[in-house]
């Protein structure tokens, strides 16, 4: 923690780079093996329907890494930005650079040692991998720098902070199911209806499968139980997943915070906001912001906020 | 919701989440048509059986306060709160007659009276 600023900006641009330039430099050394024009864009039937020049398709790739990578550069590397939003920065530009730098290589091994690209066909399976490998890469990147050890006192929440009335020797349990609000749940329908329509009308049928999982990514976003115990604060899908734990050893204070879900975390769902504190934002108004003693926090978009918040802060008196 | 029991005390457990059930509903706390936890998730928390949260979840089913569906849990009835009001006031007659010594028949008698003596006003 000693030169944030040198290790995010590193950590966003460094790796992706490299694999920018990797990726170039492989290119460059196909050049004998490669038609001329490059098939460089295919058709939903895998034949190619688009052709550039090698020079064409290594400019068309290194704009739109290098534009990434300068744009997660610029939102998420300033030392003035939260740790949590550095190491997402760092991860998701990292990972799409891998993403990226890979289509391009797989582009380029489909064609080498062909006469004409017209022959050509991409096998859209190679997109599998190329994405696992992109997710995992990122998502190691963004654990660098992450803070394992407790660096904040374990304090007893401030005076001021809500409390509620906890006999001593008693147990309490607050627990509150809590579903998205109209507009976020008429995006994902939305969106899943555009894809059936285009999916039927374009004769696409792998769109459905597209759609049922929008729906089903929906389900599991739409409805979910939040509880605080003694055990900390826990929400979980109704499908069991997605489930997050801040056990309460973790906890720091709870407070009662008014949440925007687009204006703070630019939607709805399971997302980081501006802060960079992780959050569930299923509406707007009154949210449990849980700080964490990290510095982090969680914020947790459930009615009867202040109960929960008051609860944590009793719990923590307790043990504290 | 919040649920709570104090393990020292005299009173049966399921007595003691019955009761947080019914004053959080009486306060308005808790909404018609909210939902209860889980029976066993709240007995996971609470360090209870989970036949304890069950028989308090039967005696609010009983007492017209929730209603128990296979599949949907313990959702809180729409006349929920007419019925917790009343509770409470009957709970504060019964303790103001054990403070005043008085026994639960003449209580009995007292409140028939009332109920008889109400209706044939209103009549």
């Amino acid at each position: 923690m000693s030169h944030p600023r040198i290790t995010s900006w590193s950590l966003v641009v460094g790796l992706p780079l490299v694999c920018w330039a990797v990726a170039v430099l492989i290119g460059l050394g196909w050049r004998d093996d490669l038609p001329d024009p490059l098939a460089v864009h295919f058709g939903l039937t895998g034949t190619p329907d688009g052709y550039a020049s090698l020079g064409g398709q290594l400019l068309v790739f290194s704009l739109l890494v290098v534009g990434l990578v300068a744009l997660f550069a610029v939102l998420g590397a300033p030392s003035s930005r939260p740790p949590a939003i550095r190491r997402a920065a760092a991860g998701l530009s990292t990972g799409i650079a891998v993403f990226l730098s890979a289509l391009h290589l797989i582009l380029l091994a489909e064609q080498r040692g062909l006469a004409d690209a017209s022959q050509a066909t991409l096998n859209p399976w190679w997109l599998l991998p190329a994405a696992a490998a992109a997710v995992l890469i990122g998502y190691l990147v963004s654990l660098i720098g992450r803070t394992t050890t407790v660096t904040g006192s374990a304090q007893a929440p401030p005076p001021e902070a809500l409390r509620i009335a906890l006999a001593p020797g008693s147990r309490a349990v607050w627990s509150r199911s809590q579903s998205m609000s109209t507009v976020g749940n008429t995006i994902p329908l939305a969106l899943a209806a555009v894809f059936v329509v285009i999916g039927v009308v374009g004769r696409f049928w792998p769109l459905l499968i597209v759609a049922v999982i929008v729906l089903v990514l929906f389900a599991a976003m739409g409805f979910w139980t939040v509880t605080v115990d003694d055990q900390g604060l826990r929400y979980r899908s109704v499908l069991g997943w997605p489930r997050r734990h801040v056990p309460l050893e973790r906890i720091a204070a709870a407070e009662v915070i008014t949440a925007r879900p687009l204006k703070d975390s630019g939607g709805w769902g399971l997302r980081m906001n501006r802060e960079g504190h992780f959050g569930l934002y299923l509406r707007s108004g009154p949210a449990l912001l849980v700080r964490t003693v990290d510095g982090g926090g969680t914020v947790v978009t459930v009615d009867d906020a202040e109960t929960a918040a008051g609860l944590l802060n009793s719990l923590l008196d307790r043990v504290r | 919701m919040l649920l709570s029991i104090d393990p020292t005390s005299n009173e049966p457990l399921f007595a003691q989440l019955e009761a947080s059930v019914r004053s959080q509903i009486a306060g308005g706390r808790i909404q018609p048509g909210e939902r209860l936890p889980a029976a066993r998730e709240v007995a996971a928390s609470l360090q209870v059986n989970v036949h304890t949260v069950l028989r308090a979840y039967a005696e609010l089913r009983d007492a017209g306060l929730i209603e128990l569906r296979r599949g949907r849990g313990a959702v809180v009835t729409a006349n929920a709160l007419d019925r917790a009001t009343l509770h409470a006031a009957v709970a504060h007659a019964v303790s103001t007659a054990r403070d005043l010594g008085i026994g639960q028949t003449e209580l009995i008698d007292a409140v028939r009276r009332h109920y008889t003596g109400t209706t044939e006003q209103e009549g």
